[in-house]
């Protein structure tokens, strides 16, 4: 018995073999394989050069362009990502080597370090003396614009000796060169051990922040009053004691987000485009082959119960298909997704039911011939059943059209399911290739060609590979479509 | 069969395909708790008072019981009588027919799927001939592109090249704002501008279309040529053409009918994602804008009349074959 399994093994993966050799030799075949590979090969690597979700990440600033248009003429503007502080937590003593300080610094009444509070690092600055002390990391910022955005974590600070009568002062700065100096964030110190942060984000674009530098009301966006040329730029604070007293500051750290990044751009919401592409692969794939498997089965187990039985069973089931077949699918689908609610389980459910029935009329054709013949005939003498003849002796028969039609239907649903996403009706959780077209069009940015373009490529390229295979397979199973040589 | 009997036979399956959508549309719309949510939370809102709550229940017929509301939609599908839209409050059927959405529809589709039948055909019938030739793979491989391609990125893609970049055509709309407040301008403007405005959408629906009717051409067309028939016509000597268009395409014809009919469907929706990136004011932008703003009634009518309209293409697909095709009606 082992053995006879192990030598039916070994037919089935010679038979495989020598059907991939046929369709290698097939030239449309072979480009349908290799592209599908190539996408399936993007749909997977995907969460691995990409762990997080792109939707959830802001890569850069908003609708950045690529890299490399910063490469040419009109491109000179163009900033790139820039993370100023390396270690904005204070976790280790070392994190205190791209700080610089004042000259009071100097003083023996001072002393700098790092200290880890409940699990929380931080640079702990004590004061035996009233003085005021600055720290601050010095850095070049290489480009002619200004950024699209920066952004500061949540600067925290915690202080011990302070009271309402002798306060600590702490002011966080950003300085352009030694000419201009931009207060973030400023407050009074006056309890003691509790961590304070500012009441607004530290964003440059959060409409506070400029409220607080003294800035507001200008034309200009806060970014590039700020940035508004190559220079070096100072981060920092300055804490000014009026009695002995401890501060400690963490989370102190600056991240430009710039207008060019990586190979497509950002969208909208500053998401990498490139990222959003190969994990749109994914949905695209993933709809595609689940739902019209889901079809295809539906339509196989229709067919044959149609062909296989006569009379009323088989002309319910063919009334029932063509009414089915005569409701118009995408606005059906519009209706319904609205009905169910747009996940990409529903979506998958509503392609996959609703994509049966071509198929179904197809194999329930080829039953009613298949079944008219003497090897079935010779089987039921043998005593076969219904079920017998119908899984193996018809389902045989007809196996080579279910591949044809299966790589028939992955495009039609890979491209049904682009269309619910352009119309907004596609999983908001799920990003897809119909998505980041619907997304560039809600912003109206029809110019960014590497936003439009790739995805639209994508689409056609996943669906012409399955196109290009359907084709071939059919070529190869359908002698009389053969060519004559 | 006579022919009269096969019509007849038609024209029932036709009137049972009518009921069946109507069913379906039924059930469809009581799966939403909508508007029977809505006002149900009014009941327990102590703001408003039970007249008001009376008032919607009979505005929207939820005093009846689902038996009478089935028996005046049942009615109210038959006699295009689709009560009001939610957001305009206006008739629906006035806001199909009377608001020219209708008419813009019909134009657009119109004018694209005859585009896409004559180019389809054409160019099928004529690769048909030179089957493996460098233009055979070509026009085969631009058709199975156009139709892998999305019809909202074509769309997209022509409003940035012809509109945005050449400033050739407008990217969208069916006629300008302006004609809404001053009046149509002379015919020969009128006729030139709606044109402009057509040409766009209409190139991206029948770009959408040529495709499938050139494969399919295509395909009948080899199988046609193979028969002795098609042989005798070039042994008797006759043009070339005249044996593809005479002889061969006229009995590799048969099946494009059917398939036209049965992909009409596809290309309503076509149409909508055409009609919703050129913000053309069609139907299918309308049926888009009612789904997205929650406007059952709309929904409702607009997926009943598609319904509707394939099924009608269907029966006259029917009679067309039962036509030109005598042997169907002894089927």
């Amino acid at each position: 018995m082992k053995s006879g399994t192990e030598s039916n093994l070994k037919f089935n993966l010679r038979r495989f073999a020598n059907f991939l050799r046929l369709m290698l030799s097939n030239k449309m075949a072979a480009v349908g394989l290799f592209m599908f590979l190539v996408s399936a090969g993007a749909a997977l690597a995907a969460p691995i050069v990409y762990p997080q979700n792109p939707q959830n990440v802001a890569s850069a600033g908003f609708l950045a362009q690529p890299q490399w248009v910063s490469y040419f003429p009109e491109g000179y503007y163009l900033s790139s990502n820039m993370v100023v502080v390396n270690n904005p937590g204070f976790n280790s003593p070392s994190a205190l080597q791209e700080w610089s300080y004042s000259n009071t610094a100097q003083s023996p009444y001072v002393s700098i370090s790092t200290a880890t509070i409940a699990s929380t690092g931080s640079i702990q600055v004590f004061s035996s003396s009233p003085l005021s002390l600055t720290v601050y990391k010095t850095f070049h910022y290489p480009y002619r614009g200004p950024p699209s955005r920066f952004t500061l974590p949540s600067v925290a600070v915690r202080s011990q000796g302070a009271s309402a009568s002798n306060p600590i002062v702490f002011s966080l700065f950003l300085n352009r060169g030694v000419e201009r100096s931009f207060t973030l964030w400023s407050k009074n110190l006056t309890t003691n051990d509790a961590w304070i942060s500012p009441s607004y984000p530290l964003d440059s674009g959060s409409p506070s922040l400029p409220i607080a530098a003294g800035v507001q009301g200008g034309l200009l966006p806060f970014t590039e009053v700020v940035f508004s040329r190559e220079d070096d730029y100072t981060l920092g604070f300055t804490v000014t004691f009026s009695a002995p007293g401890t501060i400690n500051v963490t989370s102190l750290g600056l991240r430009l987000l710039g207008n060019a990044y990586g190979l497509l751009g950002a969208d909208s919401r500053g998401s990498d485009l490139f990222a959003e592409l190969l994990w749109g692969a994914r949905t695209s794939l993933f709809v595609g082959l689940v739902a019209s498997f889901i079809g295809i089965g539906l339509g196989l187990l229709v067919g044959l119960m149609a062909g296989y039985k006569t009379g009323i069973v088989d002309e319910v089931l063919m009334r029932f298909t063509d009414m089915m077949l005569v409701l118009p699918s995408l606005p059906l689908l519009l209706v319904l997704v609205a009905v169910v609610g747009p996940s990409i389980f529903n979506i998958i459910i509503l392609i996959g039911f609703l994509g049966w029935m071509g198929f179904a009329r197809v194999i329930r054709s080829q039953v009613l011939s298949i079944k008219e013949r003497p090897f079935i005939e010779a089987a039921r003498a043998a005593g076969a059943g219904t079920r017998k003849i119908l899984t193996t002796h018809i389902f045989r028969n007809v196996v080579s059209l279910t591949y044809v039609n299966l790589a028939l239907a992955v495009p039609a649903a890979i491209l049904t399911e682009a269309a619910l996403s352009f119309l907004g009706l596609g999983d908001p959780l799920s990003i897809s290739w119909g998505q980041i077209i619907s997304n560039a069009q809600a912003v109206n940015a029809l110019n960014d060609w590497w936003w439009i373009i790739p995805p639209g490529i994508g689409i056609a390229f996943v669906s012409l590979s399955f196109v290009l295979i359907g084709y071939s397979l059919d070529e190869i199973f359908n002698p009389k479509l053969r060519r004559r040589r | 069969m006579s022919l009269r009997a096969y019509i007849l036979k038609r024209i029932v399956y036709t009137i049972v395909l009518v009921l069946f959508v109507i069913i379906v549309n039924w059930f469809i719309f009581q799966a939403i708790p909508g508007v029977e949510g809505a006002i149900g939370s009014l009941q327990g809102n102590p703001r408003a008072t039970s007249q008001q709550y009376q008032h919607f229940q009979e505005l929207y017929g939820l005093n009846k019981s689902p038996l009478q509301r089935f028996e005046e939609y049942f009615w109210g599908m038959l006699t295009f009588n689709f009560g009001n839209s939610f957001v305009t409050q206006h008739p629906v059927i006035d806001d199909i027919v009377k608001s020219g959405r209708l008419a813009n529809t019909v134009l657009l589709l119109g004018t694209s799927t005859v585009l896409g039948i004559v180019i389809g055909i054409l160019f099928g019938v004529v690769v048909s001939a030179r089957r493996g030739s460098g233009i055979d793979t070509g026009s085969v491989t631009v058709a199975l592109t156009t139709f892998s391609l999305p019809v909202f990125w074509m769309g997209l893609t022509f409003i940035a090249v012809f509109s945005y970049l050449l400033h050739w055509f407008p990217p969208g709309k069916a006629y300008p704002d302006t004609w809404f407040l001053f009046g149509n301008p002379p015919l020969a403007q009128f006729i030139l501008t709606r044109l402009q405005y057509l040409f766009l959408p209409m190139l991206v629906l029948t770009l959408f279309q040529y495709g499938g009717f050139l494969l399919l051409t295509r395909a009948t067309m080899l199988e046609t040529l193979s028969e002795d028939y098609v042989t005798t016509a070039r042994a008797k000597g006759l043009k070339e053409r005249t044996v593809l268009f005479k002889h061969a395409f006229k009995n590799a014809s048969l099946p494009l009918v059917t398939a036209s009919a049965l992909g009409f469907g596809t290309v309503l929706g076509g149409a909508i994602l055409t009609e919703t990136v050129f913000n053309w004011n069609g139907l299918g932008l309308w049926l888009y804008n009612s789904i997205i703003g929650k406007d059952f009634p709309v929904m409702q009518a607009m997926f009943y009349i598609l319904a509707l309209s394939v099924i009608i293409a269907n029966f006259i697909a029917d009679l067309i074959y039962g036509i030109i095709d005598p042997r169907i009606r002894y089927e």
